[in-house]
């Protein structure tokens, strides 16, 4: 019987560190998908465009893009989240 | 070898066999199962129950059991064997998948005796496929809930309990017809382990012959095929079966002070998921059905001068959409009961998880087309079917929101089952969105087929299901041995289970942008990404498909040997009460023990996980 308070970590400590490491992932992901693209044979995609920006599809430039997207997408989940708590009567 | 040999060789077999029955009945001491701490021939009953008096002791108890909790423990042991199969196959196929032509499975073919590598591999699949959905996926769903779902509503056992039994010995029959290609042919010839996969997809199911051709007459069929198109048959009585005493113990049985508005989070997965099972699965026997009937007595329902292939996908999917969501309810019943324990609060937004359970329920109804996106059917329904496959991904954002959302305002205790939960969510937003995507028609036709298909569901069965699988079996292994496990070997089995997941599954999701074909044992001849860059990414996949194996050894070794010698817990092992997050099937557990207090057992202190 050891788990006592002390052992205990804020909610929203870990929900931040949960979502640093997914980001950071999706630019690892970004990266291996930026290796893959251009030496697929048969289709040969050099460039990519998002939101009227174009971009060649390399290892750095598609971990930006994962990172950003991703940072985006779940940083909006995310404030969604906070805003949402605020209504919550269990809150502890 | 000649036939008498072969009848000396039969009857010695029969001789043997007889022996070890009697030696079974006879060792009485046969580990007798009592949850605690000497509590003898184990009868406790609870105020107004009826116990489980007089059960044989030894093997007998336990083929005779109509107790809930003994069958919930029968339908986890067989769910462990059935993933020890389905795994062992697939690190097989892993194996051979690491160099782009045919090698392991060659070597093994003739030995099982299967024509060649090929056929074998196509024979491995086919039985990992089946095997994890059907002999794992739903019995291990059926060991928590058969186990827990009593306890939780206050009922004294299911609805029917005999019926309750004759579902659980429906299944290991079902298993042997399942896996019967595999132990016939050594001996015969003709016959071979189905390569039908999973989908079973005629016309090829309809008309392959051991050597992996289509047959010219009935005569030359793989009658491996249609064992197990009898063995599923059986399993799927049993599922309904088991479905039908759910909804009647979640309906009648339930205690006087759990009204509807008390029902806890996994009880009402569990009704809806029964509710998926009760409409679902007789489809899939219509289909199995029609397709012996194809196989054995000449009709046509899926030739084209019949209904048409069309038709048995429709058929086939209208019941294997639903069973996708029947695998992934109870997994997030599991996940919204244990992940508020250890954030030490209640489940944000309870309401709104329950609504979204029965909206994917009826909603997954709607979807199935989106797995014949690319057949040629109508366009107009392709786009109706693509809308509701979106939609559906709204009831399941709800949940994962949900989840956050608990844990944002909680206190976490990372302990292991609530690390398995964390994983569940993180996973399971990869599969989903990867689903999204496939649900989106254009796209679809661009990965159908492809590795990214096999990433997608993957990522949702094994990073979701298994992983919540995995955060019940720790969070009640206490409850059910009155042990706990070793705390260091369980979070080694969790990283490594995390690890090997992300490493395999995101190796094929690259693979299918790569456009690499599933189902393949080999790959060298295609003609898609450089092959030795889709060589690596195999190579990658196997390298997690090894992680993932050693990780699930370390965690049987943990639960066998916790079992026999971990440490007695108290009454609150997860001190749930500090943090008023208690809950009806602990109290359960702590009558239980203050009845094997009184008879003299002696509990100790245990470590909990922190
Ligand atoms: C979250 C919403 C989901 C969506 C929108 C979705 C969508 C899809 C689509 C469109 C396909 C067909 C891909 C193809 O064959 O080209 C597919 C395949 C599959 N999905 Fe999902 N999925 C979702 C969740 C799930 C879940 C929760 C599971 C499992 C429990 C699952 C299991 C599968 C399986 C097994 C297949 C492969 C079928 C086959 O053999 O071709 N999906 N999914
Ligand atoms: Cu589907």
């Amino acid at each position: 019987m050891t788990a006592t308070v002390s052992d205990r970590l804020r909610g929203r400590r870990v929900v931040v560190g949960i979502y640093l490491a997914v980001v950071a992932l999706a630019g690892v992901f970004g990266a291996a998908v930026g290796v893959l693209l251009p030496v697929e044979s048969g289709r040969d995609i050099q460039q990519a465009s998002f939101a009227g920006i174009e971009f060649a599809v390399t290892p750095l430039n598609f971990a930006i893009y994962g990172i950003v997207m991703v940072g985006v997408g779940l940083g909006l989940l995310l404030l969604a989240v906070r805003f949402v708590s605020r209504f919550d009567d269990e809150a502890v | 070898m000649d036939i008498s040999g072969q009848i000396v060789l039969t009857a010695l077999m029969a001789v043997f066999l007889f022996g070890v029955v009697l030696f079974l009945a006879r060792a009485t001491d046969w580990r007798t199962y009592t949850p605690l701490a000497g509590a003898g021939s184990g009868i406790v009953s609870r105020e107004g129950g009826y116990g489980h008096a007089e059960k044989p002791a030894g093997i007998f108890r336990w083929l005779t059991t109509v107790d809930h909790k003994d069958i919930g423990i029968l339908y986890g042991v067989y769910a462990i064997l059935a993933f020890a199969w389905g795994g062992i196959a697939v690190i097989i196929m892993r194996a051979e998948l690491i160099t782009p032509g045919i090698d392991v499975t060659q070597a093994l073919a003739s030995s099982m005796g299967v024509s060649n590598g090929q056929n074998l591999y196509n024979g491995l699949l086919t039985s990992h496929g089946i095997t994890m959905l059907f002999l794992f996926g739903t019995p291990i769903l059926a060991a928590f809930s058969n186990y827990l779902v009593p306890l939780l509503i206050d009922a004294d056992d299911m609805a029917f309990p005999r019926i309750n039994a004759i579902a659980f010995w429906m299944l290991p029959p079902g298993a042997v017809l399942i896996w019967a290609g595999f132990f016939i042919a050594p001996f015969v010839d003709s016959v071979a382990p189905s390569m039908a996969s999973w989908t079973m997809y005629p016309p090829q199911s309809v008309s392959q012959t051991a050597q992996g051709g289509a047959a010219s007459s009935i005569a030359q069929l793989n009658a491996g095929t249609d064992l197990m198109l009898l063995g599923l048959h059986l399993t799927g009585v049993s599922a309904t079966m088991g479905a039908i005493n759910f909804i009647a113990t979640i309906f009648a049985e339930r205690g006087p002070e759990v009204g509807w508005d008390k029902l806890d989070i996994f009880s009402w997965t569990i009704l809806t998921q029964s509710a998926l099972i009760l409409f679902s699965f007789p489809l899939l026997g219509s289909a199995l059905v029609m397709l012996l009937l194809d196989r054995n007595f000449a009709t046509t329902f899926f030739t084209t001068d019949g209904g048409g292939t069309i038709l048995y996908q429709h058929l086939f999917w209208f019941f294997g959409h639903p069973e996708v969501y029947i695998l992934v309810l109870p997994p997030m019943g599991i996940i919204s009961y244990v992940l508020p324990r250890f954030s030490g609060r209640k489940l944000f937004g309870f309401k709104f998880v329950v609504y979204s359970t029965l909206a994917i329920g009826v909603l997954s109804f709607g979807v199935w087309a989106h797995h014949m996106f690319a057949t040629g059917i109508d366009p107009r329904i392709r786009a109706s079917f693509m809308a509701v496959s979106l939609a559906i991904a709204i009831p399941s954002a709800v949940k994962t929101f949900n989840w956050i959302t608990t844990m944002w305002n909680g206190k976490i205790r990372l302990t292991t089952p609530m690390l398995f939960c964390i994983g569940f969510v993180g996973n399971f937003i990869i599969g989903g969105v990867t689903g999204v995507f496939l649900a989106s028609i254009p796209v679809d036709f661009l990965l159908h087929d492809t590795y990214y298909v096999v990433g997608h569901f993957h990522y949702v069965i094994m990073g979701a299901i298994a992983f919540a699988v995995f955060a019940g079996v720790y969070y009640w292994f206490p409850l059910v041995t009155g042990r706990m496990y070793q705390v260091t070997l369980a979070k080694a089995h969790f990283w490594l289970t995390m690890v090997g997941t992300n490493l395999t599954f995101f190796a094929m999701i690259l693979m299918g942008y790569a456009g690499m074909p599933r189902r393949y044992a080999t790959y060298d001849l295609i003609t898609v990404g450089p092959i030795d860059l889709i060589q690596t990414m195999h190579v990658l996949a196997t390298v997690g498909a090894f992680i993932l194996l050693v990780a699930q050894i370390i965690w049987l070794w943990n639960m066998v040997q916790s079992y026999m010698e971990g440490p007695r817990v108290g009454p609150d092992p997860w001190n749930l009460e500090e943090d008023g997050v208690d809950s009806r099937e602990w109290d359960w557990f702590d009558d239980r023990l203050d009845t094997a207090l009184t008879d003299g057992g002696e509990p100790q202190d245990t470590e909990a996980d922190a």
